[in-house]
């Protein structure tokens, strides 16, 4: 059941980002809103499932994309393995690291898509706008982390006990 | 010394003669009443004023309460109301440019001598490092693979995914998109790619081809892709270098990819010149 909260709650963020932030001039410098969505799910669910929800999410976002297939989901992948690691070896698992997490997060996704695009493109890079649009995605990283991160934790919070909720009065309608 | 009697008799005559005194005593020269000092009004004159000024502050504010709260609510009415009224002219004004722009679309459609199918962007990439946009006509609505997507202003891109109502479009300024073209003027072939920062480069532009900065670049129609004469940019950049025998040029795309609404997506795209074509 969570992890169709979490395939819904996926497909509601890529949605928001390919159809409404290319409409909101303010919004268009944003990041990748399904990062810090992988950071939550490594922080804070468990391993196996998070790994299949983001191949899911990376494979659904290559869809939406130009990117090559698997790009989304080797970055996504990076990134949980990475953040699991952090958990694991500095007990980080709470929501002070998140804007850090997701600022390294962005960098790294932005650095290997940026890699693949130069192995493939003869094009030099237009260094003061690659700046503006990095630094851009990083404001809003440090700004939107902490919020991201308690508004899925709420979300799940209220799954679960909507859940727990759901078997208890199916629980007492069989007895 | 008097009884009580007596004194009651007494006082009785002697109130009933000051009050035929009274009553037969003339007015005043001008007919008003005779003036009687003031000192009981200069005492109690504050005073009652400031009663006065009391209740009629009090009453003020009880009449005024019931008028603000009734302006107040009239506010709210006449706020909804404008709220209401802005926002039907907000759709009012969509829909004329809305309009604007269909007819133009309509009138480029006059101007080509393909089936061409009218598509709304319905998303975009949602990487900067990548350009594409997915339109709402797919397969299911006769679009396929490596179909030309145009705009009045000059190509958009290819279709390079289909998924029935949906297909991804990849853009022209996309590093993985390749247009043959020529430059208008002198005829001069060479490749149009998607470059970085919104450009896209004229590769395999010889040197010794006669090209300007604000030459104008159309398809050639030779990729079998793109029909020929559709326009592409014009030139924005030429760097000759010492060594090498072609030049670099870069293209200023004619389309705002950002501003992207509806396209058209030419459904027999192959050896069909376009009718004001060169």
């Amino acid at each position: 059941m969570t992890f169709l909260l979490n395939m819904i709650i996926g497909l509601a963020l890529a949605v928001f980002q390919t159809a409404l932030v290319p409409r909101v001039p303010v919004l268009r410098g944003c990041y990748d809103l399904i990062l810090p969505f992988v950071i939550y799910q490594g922080i804070f669910r468990p391993f196996g499932q998070s790994v299949l929800l983001t191949c899911a999410l990376g494979f659904m976002m290559g869809e939406l994309s130009g990117a090559t297939v698997g790009l989304y989901v080797i970055t996504y992948l990076w990134v949980l393995i990475a953040v699991r690691w952090g958990v694991r070896f500095f007990h980080m698992g709470n929501y002070y690291l998140a804007p850090l997490l997701l600022v390294v997060a962005v960098l790294f996704e932005n650095a290997l898509f940026g890699l693949r695009v130069m192995l493939h493109s003869e094009a030099a890079f237009d260094a003061d706008r690659l700046g503006r649009m990095l630094a851009g995605q990083v404001g809003w990283a440090l700004i939107s982390a902490p919020l991201c991160m308690m508004l899925l934790n709420a979300l799940h919070h209220g799954w679960a006990a909507w859940i727990s909720h759901l078997s208890a009065e199916k629980g007492n309608g069989v007895s | 010394m008097f009884s009580q009697k007596t004194l009651m008799i007494v006082g009785l005559i002697a109130l009933v003669a000051i009050s035929i005194t009274v009553l037969s005593l003339p007015n005043g020269p001008t007919g008003s009443a005779p003036e009687r000092g003031s000192g009981a009004m200069a005492v109690t004159g504050p005073f009652q004023r400031a009663v006065s000024a009391t209740i009629r502050f009090g009453k003020g504010i009880w009449r005024h309460y019931f008028a603000l709260v009734s302006a107040s609510m009239e506010n709210d009415r006449l706020m909804e109301a404008l709220a209401r009224e802005k926002e039907k002219n907000n759709r009012y004004r969509e829909a004329v440019l809305a309009n604007k722009r269909l007819r133009r679309l309509l009138a480029f459609k006059e101007t080509l001598a393909h089936r061409v199918l009218a598509a709304e962007v319905i998303g975009k990439d949602p990487s900067p490092w990548f350009k594409t946009i997915l339109i709402d006509k797919g397969s299911k609505d006769g679009v396929s693979n490596a179909m030309p997507v145009v705009v009045p202003e000059g190509i958009v891109g290819r279709v390079v995914d289909t998924a029935g109502h949906y297909a991804k479009v990849l853009l022209l300024v996309d590093q993985n998109s390749a247009v043959d073209a020529l430059v208008q003027r002198t005829r001069a072939r060479g490749i149009a790619r998607g470059g970085l920062g919104g450009k896209c480069l004229f590769d395999y532009a010889l040197r010794k081809d006669d090209i300007k900065v604000g030459d104008v670049v159309i398809s050639s129609g030779l990729d079998r892709v793109f029909p020929k004469g559709l326009r592409i940019g014009k030139v924005a950049e030429i760097v000759k270098r010492n060594a090498g025998i072609f030049q670099d040029v870069i293209i200023a795309p004619f389309v705002d990819f950002e501003k992207l609404e509806e396209v058209f997506v030419i459904l027999d795209p192959v050896h069909k010149p376009t009718k004001g074509g060169p």
